[in-house]
């Protein structure tokens, strides 16, 4: 116990997570700080490119382990933790059924930043990870929201008529957006450029990126609180259920993570990926899918209430408990 | 020079439609539209805004130029199409001196 405070307080000190809290206070004093959006942009480019270079320079070094088995095991996990979140809601009667079909979507799925937070908790403590999470993250992103979509047509029946154009739209927003493209497009471009390649890049892609890591974490905290504040229609129970459903997720992670034969390193990360809740991809396709949703609920749980709380919290405890599982 | 009556169809909707809001006028014979991104505001969907990490709360508007009867089978249909979306629509009267591009 007193092991996991004490990381998570160093994780609490860290720059990163610092400038997360700076940008939250900014958005609760009200400030103008505005981290512009294209600014935005780029940085998210940047850190999508950076980390699928990483897993996949890390997939070159020390080789697959067993990919199909882990790939597999990353679009199950992906399929089925909708249902555990949609059987949650339901059960605390949180909310209706179409809302708890999208917020479940968004917890089957997966945060990319939350993913790049870890791997630099990882980093700080010299704690190597296989680079086969990346792709594994790749394949938990889409799985999830076509299990939302089937949950939410029990309760929607014959009234969710959707038109040919509407969902090869759809269809193309989840597997051509451009935060997947550049991660997988990364990923493949470390591997094929394995070591040597990849130090060309290195003072770009490797030493400037905590930096980075930490502009980006101020927008987040930013906007995360803005959203926050903003949200209506959140209960008590609602966010009862964003603090509770990421541990939960976290369990699932780890028996999968035992089940691979994942070292440390390997199980916090999917333990955090199970743990972390889409606010991008997820939140689009359910606009464009499941418009009857309420996106207030769906984007404010997810980015405002799990989101810092696997940054601040999640992940130092996630990575304890891999430490006792897998160490 | 000979004033030709056109109706202007508007229609502010958010982002994510936009696609399938262009793809829906074209099919009418639509000969041409415009696309103003990122605009916010507020409406019956909440507050509409930009500078959002998710583009869920951001709206476009697409202007188009068409005869009456197609503008007016747009906005008839519309209310079904756009019912669950934040999206709003409506006609105006202008005047081109072009007919043959509207």
């Amino acid at each position: 116990m007193a092991e996991i405070l004490a990381l998570a307080g160093a994780n609490l000190l860290s720059p990163m997570v610092l400038c997360f809290v700076l940008g939250a206070v900014a958005a609760v004093i009200r400030s103008d700080l505005e981290i512009p959006e294209a600014v935005a942009k780029g940085l998210a480019i940047y850190l999508m490119l950076a980390i699928g270079m990483k897993g996949g320079l890390a997939l070159a070094k020390t080789g697959g382990g067993n990919v199909a088995a882990s790939l597999a095991m990353a679009v199950a996990l992906s399929f089925t933790l909708p249902v555990l979140a949609y059987a949650v809601l339901r059960a605390m009667r949180a909310l209706g059924p179409v809302d708890a079909a999208a917020v479940s979507a968004h917890y089957g799925s997966v945060s990319i930043v939350t993913f790049v937070t870890a791997v630099e908790f990882l980093g700080a403590r010299s704690t190597p990870y296989d680079g086969i999470l990346v792709a594994m993250m790749a394949a938990m992103e889409t799985p999830a929201i076509v299990t939302g979509l089937l949950l939410a047509r029990r309760s929607l029946g014959a009234s969710a008529p959707k038109s040919p154009q509407r969902r090869s739209h759809l269809l193309r927003e989840v597997l051509a957006n451009g935060s997947i493209v550049v991660l997988i497009g990364g990923f493949v471009i470390g591997w094929a450029a394995g070591p040597s390649g990849m130090k060309k890049v290195e003072p770009f892609m490797v030493d400037i990126y905590n930096g980075m890591l930490c502009l980006f974490l101020l927008d987040m905290g930013l906007v995360a609180t803005r959203q926050l504040r903003s949200a209506q229609g959140l209960t008590a129970r609602l966010i009862a259920f964003a603090l509770v459903m990421p541990p939960l997720n976290a369990a699932i992670g780890f028996a999968a993570a035992c089940l691979l034969g994942f070292g440390v390193g390997s199980t916090a990360l999917l333990a955090t990926l199970c743990a972390s809740a889409s606010y991008i991809a997820v939140p689009a396709a359910m606009r464009l899918a499941l418009p009857q949703a309420r996106p207030a609920i769906y984007i404010t749980l997810s980015l405002g209430v799990t989101f810092p709380f696997n940054v601040a919290i999640g992940i130092p405890l996630y990575f304890a408990i891999a430490e006792r599982l897998a160490g | 020079m000979d004033i030709h009556r056109r109706k202007k169809i508007e229609i502010v909707v958010e982002s994510g439609m936009v696609p399938d809001v262009v793809e829906w006028l074209v099919a009418h014979g639509v000969k041409g539209y415009t696309t103003v991104p990122k605009v916010s505001g507020f409406g019956r969907q909440g507050r509409r805004q930009t500078e959002e990490i998710s583009r869920v709360f951001e709206n476009t508007l697409v202007i188009a130029i068409a005869p009456e009867e197609t503008a007016r089978l747009i906005l008839a249909e519309s209310v079904e199409r756009l019912r669950d979306y934040a999206a709003i629509v409506y006609l105006s009267d202008v005047e081109v001196a072009r007919p043959d591009h509207f």
